[in-house]
């Protein structure tokens, strides 16, 4: 199918099987695959694209599905810088190390792979681009409400930028729009918990003249790690220009008394010596965005009509790069539990159980993971560094979604420790 | 393993690691190790495995926090504790 460009294709009497709202890379990249499996797709976003987003370093198994989407010679057309691997600088000098990007070949071997660092603003455009060659709608509306019948969600309110508003029913509706949570908010999910590291806040900025040379190669992120909830990224965008963003407790940018702009360069120079050092004759050429409280949790995120996937019900930490990853990921298992669900609609309370069972699993391994970088720095040194590496890598390479997730001794490990944690410290 | 005995393979093994960057350091038991930078994480990590090995004991890791790791003092009574 060709391609579809804005509300082209669009009838307001149509009946959906899937409505997406949010077309960032998990909206975009479920509505490819559901598109692509031939089902009545519209994706509904109220920005006009190509729009500002964070969340510009991707993983390993996030390169990967790129691949399979057939995307690579568009990454390298856009000159998205190659990523092989995680610089962190740590506390004292000496105590740094490399993080390559890993990944298992058809003989179970690992090997080094790379990935990129986008700027969202053109990555997700190409998705969504995908994801309307692929068959699927796009709308330029906001979703107001949602369509309720006995129990079920049947559809949305949509409201375009002329005014207008109107009701668009589906069988399902999708939500993908991040730390928006619109069927959170709508009260359709369960309620929302704040999450571990909801005390954060993030300052972030763009900048020229970065010092790159910190880390192996030049398209690698670098994280300074200054001491406990105290670090930061560098992220190379483009030729010259780097994303930096500092993260701290709330309560340091509000004791400083500072504007985020004055905070942001007071922390530069601060937060890690060698951050200093990068940052020493860095312009910084777009504005300074804040994010605070941006670690949640919400419950029953699927349900009679519905599904949330990514950050619309759940953000655990950046620090490890896996948000779009998630995203992307949870698309893919949605996709599935969609199809079945539309295939055989008895079965949609199982497959919708199950998708959150996976879902809470694998976010419920990365929590324990993040929880031990933050409050066991040694334990993830011996175990990242000497105990279980090959284990480590298998998570961050995608395992973590796998069944046998569970059985891996490191996943074992960190749970242990966070439960005796618990137990020590009340 | 006896307090002591713990204390003294502590003391000479952080000296003969610091030996090749700082020369030859005085070490008490005392002696504020990650103040002074003497010990990085790489290196708590191959003395917790260096005493693991020489008492035969594994050290709990809810143990490997930075504060146990402050003097050999601290360390040894990590080591020690469990006999």
């Amino acid at each position: 199918m060709g391609r579809v460009e804005g509300a082209e294709g669009f009838q307001k009497s149509q009946e959906w099987d899937v409505v997406v709202v949010g077309a960032g890379p998990a909206g975009s990249r479920l509505a490819y695959q559901l598109a692509g499996t031939g089902h009545d797709v519209l994706i509904v976003d109220k920005a006009a694209f190509p729009r500002h987003r964070i969340g510009e370093s991707l993983t390993g198994e996030c390169g990967k599905m790129l691949r399979e989407m057939g995307l690579e010679p568009q990454m390298k057309a856009q000159r998205f810088p190659v990523k092989a691997g995680v610089f962190v600088a740590g506390p004292s000098a000496k105590a740094n190390f490399y993080v390559p990007v890993q990944d298992r070949d058809e003989h179970g071997q690992l090997g080094p792979r790379t990935t990129w660092q986008v700027r969202r603003p053109e990555f997700d455009v190409m998705l969504l681009d995908a994801a309307k060659a692929a068959g699927a709608v796009f709308l330029q509306a906001e979703a107001r409400d949602v369509l309720r019948h006995q129990g079920t969600v049947t559809g949305i309110t949509a409201k375009e930028n002329n005014g207008r508003q109107f009701d668009i029913k589906s069988k399902f509706v999708l939500d993908a729009t991040g730390y928006s949570t619109f069927l959170c908010k709508k009260r359709v999910t369960g309620r929302r918990n704040a999450g571990r590291y909801a005390k954060q806040v993030a300052v972030f900025a763009q900048f020229e003249n970065v010092d790159r040379s910190v880390a192996p190669e030049t398209g690698d992120t670098v994280i300074y790690y200054g001491s406990k909830d105290n670090w930061a990224w560098s992220i190379p965008l483009e030729e010259g220009i780097t994303s930096i963003g500092c993260v701290q407790p709330v309560s340091v940018l509000k004791q400083s008394g500072l504007t985020p702009e004055a905070f942001m360069e007071q922390r530069l120079r601060t937060l890690h010596p060698r951050l200093a050092e990068a940052t020493a004759h860095a312009v910084r050429v777009t504005e300074t965005w804040k994010m605070a409280n941006y670690s949640y949790r919400i419950d029953d995120f699927a349900g009679n009509g519905f599904l949330c996937i990514g950050d619309a019900h759940r953000f655990l930490d950046p620090i490890f790069s896996f948000g779009v990853y998630m995203g992307m990921k949870e698309a893919d298992m949605a996709a599935t539990a969609i199809s079945k669900a539309l295939a055989t609609p008895q079965d949609q309370a199982r497959v919708f159980d199950d998708f959150k069972a996976r879902s809470d699993r694998a976010q419920g391994v990365l929590q324990n993971m993040i929880n031990t970088f933050w409050d066991y720095p040694l334990v993830f040194l011996r175990l990242a560094h000497y105990t279980h590496r090959d284990e480590l890598t298998d998570i961050f390479a995608g395992r973590v979604f796998d069944d046998s997730v569970e059985d891996m001794e490191i996943v074992q490990i960190m749970g242990d420790l966070m439960r005796n944690s618990i137990s020590v410290h009340g | 393993m006896k307090r002591q005995d713990a204390l003294n393979s502590i003391v000479d093994w952080i000296k003969a690691q610091s030996k090749p960057k700082f020369g030859d350091v005085e070490v008490s038991p005392e002696t504020r190790l990650l103040e002074l930078q003497l010990l990085d994480s790489l290196q708590i990590m191959d003395l917790v495995f260096f005493l693991e090995e020489t008492s035969g004991q594994k050290i709990a890791l809810e143990k490997l926090i930075g504060e146990n790791f402050e003097t050999p003092n601290a360390i040894a009574a990590l080591i020690c504790r469990a006999d």
